[in-house]
C-alpha cells in the first residue's frame, strides 16, 4: 500500500533535530503504518517530535490527543452530550431532542479517522490514563475505524445525510492513514500487545556537545538575537558536567534539552559568561533553572559545599 | 507483492528462532519484515555496516524488551557474516544470470527460481549470505534478485539447514544476572481487576435513566433527574505474606503484590505481615514493624477473600508436625472470618513432598496453589466463590 509522505530526516525542521537512528525508525513507522511510541526522559523532545516531523513533511498542524487520568478510548473517537438532550427534551417544541444524532460529535482522533487526510496525530502520554486505556485503542489505532455505540442502528441513515457520518465511522476509501504518535513516561507498564503494534523508538539526552549547540542554537534562532557561539559552547560544556553531576548523585530529574535551552536564554538576557559558571558551585538561580525537584537542589547544593570544605 | 513471500535466510531463521523463545510475534511482523526489506530497510546506501542495518532492522520490528534485544543482537553474533569473496560469486552468477535472461525475453515475467547449480555456493554457509546488495543493481526493486536465490532454497526439507542458537549463551553479557518478575506488576493489577462483586453504594451520583423518564411521564414534567448511587466493586481482600528469611527470594514478588493492589480498584485491599505462622499480631510492614491484633485486623476483614503466601516450610524442606497442626488450627479459626481462603505456595509443588506444605495441603480445607500466572487465575476463581 504506497503511502504520500516523503522521507523524514530529522534536521530540517526549524526548532528540532532528531538523530538519524530516530529518523530511520520514523519512517519504518510511516512506511508500515504503523503507530510509534516515543519514550524518554522528561524534556528530551518526545511530544515536539510530533510537531517535527509535521513540519518536515509539510503536514499542517498536529491533531492533539493530550491524555487524561479519566480518559477513556471513546472519549477520544466522539462525544455525546447527553445532559444537553435532557435539558432540549425539557421543551416539549424541540424536535431536536427526539434524535441522538444531533448530540454527538466527534473528537480530534474520531475526525482524523473520518477525513483520511495525511497528517499527524499525537496522542500525549498515554499511560497517564487507567491500564485498560492503550488496550482499548488498540483495536482502533490498528483498522482506523470505529462504531459510534452510543447511535441507535436507526438513526444511521439520517445521522448519515444531516452529519457525513453513520454509526460505523472508517476514512473514504482512497484516504490515507496519518501518522500516529504515541508518548508515553514510562509511569505506568504499558500491555504487551500493545507495544507489540507500535514501534518503540527511546529518545535519548543527546551525549554529543556539537549537537546539543546546534539545538540550543535551533530553538533560540527566532527567539533571541545575536546568541554568540562562545557563549552556546560554554554553556552547553558546563551543562553536560552539572549533568554529570547530578547523574552521579542519582538525582530523581536529571536536567534534558529543554532546561539547557531556557538556561542558555536566560544566560544570554542577562549578560552572563559561560566562563564565569562553575559547576561546583552553582548560583541559586541557575539550580532553580536546571533542576525540577527541591530534594535534588538540597541534595546538588549540599554536595558542591562539601566540595568545597565550607 | 510480486516476490514469494518468504525472509531471507538469515532473518527467516532469526523469526522462526525468535518464535521458538516465545517471544510473541506472528505473521504481521513477519509480513512487515518483507515489507521493509522491500522498502530498502535493512541495508545501508554505501553498502557498509549492512549487518549492523540489519541489526537494527530486526530490532525495531521485533523486540520490545531489553531481553529481545540480546537475543537478537546473540543471533547476528553467533552466525558468521559472508566472506567478501563469496557474495562476489553470487553477484557474478547473479549478473549472468539477468545477462542470459535479457537474451530470452519470453522468461522475463515468470519468476523462475535460480537453477540449482547457482545455489551451491551459498548454500555452503548456511544462512550467511545478505538479504539484498544495493551496489549489484540500485534501481531495481533491491530484495528480488538475491531474495529470488534465497528463497529457492529456504524451504523445509529443501538443503539449506535454519540455523539455531546453541542452548548455552556464549559466555558474556548474559551471564549478567537480570532480575525478571514472576509476575509482572501489570498482570497482577488486571489480575485483581478479575476480582469482582458489583454493588451499588454510596451518594446517589449516577442518572437513573429509567427513573428519570418513569419521573417524567408521571408527573408530566421533570423537576430534576433521579439518580442512583454508582456501581462499584464491593470486594474486599486480605493478604497475609509470610517475610521469614525462606521466603526472600520471593521479596521483590511481595513488594509488587503490595504495589499492584492500590491499581485493583478492590473496595478495600490490605497486605499483613507474618513470619512463619501468623500469631497474635500481623505487621504492617515487610520488616515486621508496625504491629496489630490478629483479631482486629480479620473483625475488619470479615467475609473477605483471603490469600496466603507463605512457602510453608517447603523451601528448606523442613518437616515439622507442630507447626503443621498450629498453622491447621489457625486456618481453621480463619475460615469463621472468611470463607474464601487461598494459600499461595512460590515453591513447585514438586518440592512439597515430604515438608510440612504437605501435610498443610493436604490436611486442611484451604486449598495451596503453586505461584504462576495459572494458578493465580485458579486464586482469584476460588476467591469470587467458584471453588
Amino acid at each position: 500500500m504506497p503511502h504520500p509522505y516523503a522521507t523524514y530526516t530529522g534536521q530540517q525542521s526549524a526548532g528540532y533535530i532528531a538523530s538519524p537512528q530516530t529518523a530511520e525508525i520514523v519512517n519504518l513507522a510511516i512506511h508500515l503504518g504503523r503507530p510509534l511510541l516515543v519514550e524518554g526522559e522528561a524534556g528530551c523532545g518526545k511530544t515536539r517530535l510530533a510537531g517535527a516531523i509535521a513540519e518536515e513533511l509539510g503536514l499542517g498542524e498536529v491533531i492533539a490527543v493530550t491524555v487524561k487520568s479519566t480518559s477513556q478510548a471513546k472519549d477520544l473517537l466522539y462525544r455525546f452530550d447527553a445532559l444537553r438532550r435532557l435539558q432540549d427534551a425539557q421543551d416539549r417544541t424541540n424536535t431536536r431532542a427526539h434524535h441522538i444524532h444531533p448530540y454527538i460529535s466527534l473528537e480530534p482522533l474520531g475526525r482524523a479517522i473520518r477525513q483520511g487526510r495525511p497528517g499527524v496525530v499525537l496522542i500525549d502520554e498515554v499511560d497517564k490514563a487507567d491500564i485498560d486505556f492503550p488496550n482499548d485503542l488498540l483495536d482502533v489505532l490498528d483498522r482506523f475505524e470505529f462504531d459510534i455505540e452510543d447511535l441507535p442502528a436507526d438513526e444511521n441513515a439520517a445521522c448519515m445525510d444531516e452529519r457525513g457520518f453513520g454509526r460505523h465511522v472508517s476514512g473514504p476509501p482512497e484516504g490515507t492513514r496519518p501518522i500516529v504518535l504515541i508518548t508515553s513516561n514510562r509511569e505506568k507498564q504499558l500491555p504487551e500487545p500493545f507495544l507489540r503494534r507500535c514501534l518503540y523508538v527511546q529518545l535519548d539526552f543527546p551525549s554529543d556537545p556539537a549537537m546539543l549547540a546546534e539545538i540550543v542554537r535551533r530553538n533560540l534562532a527566532t527567539r533571541v538575537d545575536a546568541l554568540s557561539d562562545t557563549l552556546i559552547a560554554g554553556a552547553v560544556a558546563r551543562f553536560c558536567e552539572i549533568r554529570q553531576r547530578a547523574h552521579d548523585l542519582k538525582l530523581q530529574k536529571l536536567p534534558a534539552t529543554s532546561e539547557l535551552v531556557d538556561w542558555v536564554r536566560v544566560l544570554h538576557w542577562k549578560g552572563r559568561r559561560a566562563e564565569d559558571i562553575r559547576p561546583d558551585d552553582l548560583a541559586a538561580s541557575d539550580q532553580a533553572l536546571l533542576f525540577k525537584i527541591r530534594d535534588d537542589i538540597r541534595r546538588y547544593s549540599a554536595r558542591t559545599t562539601d566540595e568545597a570544605g565550607r | 507483492m510480486t516476490h514469494p513471500p518468504a525472509l531471507p535466510p538469515l532473518l527467516h531463521g532469526l523469526f522462526r528462532e525468535l518464535v521458538a523463545q516465545g517471544v510473541p510475534i506472528g505473521t504481521r511482523d513477519y509480513l512487515d519484515g518483507l515489507r521493509a526489506l522491500a522498502a530498502g530497510y535493512g541495508s545501508s546506501p554505501d553498502g557498509q555496516g549492512e549487518r549492523q542495518a540489519l541489526v537494527r532492522l530486526a530490532q525495531t520490528l521485533w523486540a520490545r524488551s531489553d531481553e529481545e534485544h540480546r537475543l537478537i543482537a546473540r543471533w547476528f553474533a553467533h552466525i558468521p557474516a559472508t566472506p567478501a569473496d563469496l557474495l562476489a560469486a553470487v553477484d557474478a552468477t547473479l549478473a549472468h544470470l539477468d545477462a542470459a535472461r535479457a537474451d530470452t525475453p519470453g522468461t522475463v515475467g515468470t519468476a523462475t527460481p535460480a537453477p540449482p547449480t547457482s545455489i551451491g555456493s551459498p548454500a555452503a554457509a548456511p544462512g550467511g549470505h545478505t538479504p539484498d546488495n544495493p551496489a549489484m543493481a540500485p534501481g531495481d526493486d533491491p530484495a528480488t534478485p538475491r531474495a529470488r536465490i534465497s528463497f529457492s532454497s529456504v524451504q523445509e526439507g529443501t538443503g539449506l539447514p535454519v540455523p539455531r542458537l546453541p542452548l548455552s549463551p556464549a559466555l558474556g553479557e548474559d551471564y549478567v544476572l537480570h532480575p525478571q518478575a514472576l509476575i509482572k506488576p501489570r498482570d497482577l493489577t488486571v489480575l485483581w481487576r478479575r476480582y469482582r462483586r458489583g454493588t451499588r453504594g454510596g451518594p446517589r451520583t449516577e442518572l437513573d435513566i429509567d427513573a428519570t423518564v418513569e419521573e417524567r411521564c408521571r408527573r408530566g414534567l421533570l423537576l430534576r433527574p433521579a439518580c442512583r448511587p454508582r456501581r462499584s466493586n464491593a470486594a474486599r481482600l486480605l493478604i497475609l505474606a509470610d517475610t521469614s528469611p525462606s521466603m526472600d527470594p520471593w521479596r521483590p514478588f511481595l513488594v509488587s503484590l503490595t504495589e499492584s493492589l492500590p491499581f485493583g480498584r478492590l473496595a478495600r485491599a490490605e497486605t499483613g505481615y507474618f513470619s512463619n505462622l501468623p500469631r497474635r499480631q500481623l505487621y504492617a510492614r515487610p520488616d515486621l514493624r508496625d504491629p496489630q491484633p490478629l483479631g482486629d485486623v480479620l473483625r475488619r476483614f470479615n467475609g473477605a477473600g483471603l490469600l496466603i503466601v507463605s512457602d510453608a516450610g517447603s523451601a528448606r524442606g523442613y518437616l515439622n508436625r507442630r507447626r503443621a497442626n498450629q498453622t491447621a488450627d489457625l486456618l481453621d479459626e480463619l475460615l469463621t472470618h472468611c470463607p474464601a481462603i487461598v494459600w499461595l505456595n512460590p515453591m513447585p509443588r514438586a518440592r512439597w513432598a515430604g515438608t510440612t506444605a504437605e501435610l498443610i495441603a493436604a490436611n486442611t480445607r484451604v486449598p495451596m496453589l503453586p505461584l504462576d500466572a495459572t494458578h493465580l487465575l485458579r486464586a482469584i476463581d476460588i476467591l469470587r466463590g467458584n471453588k
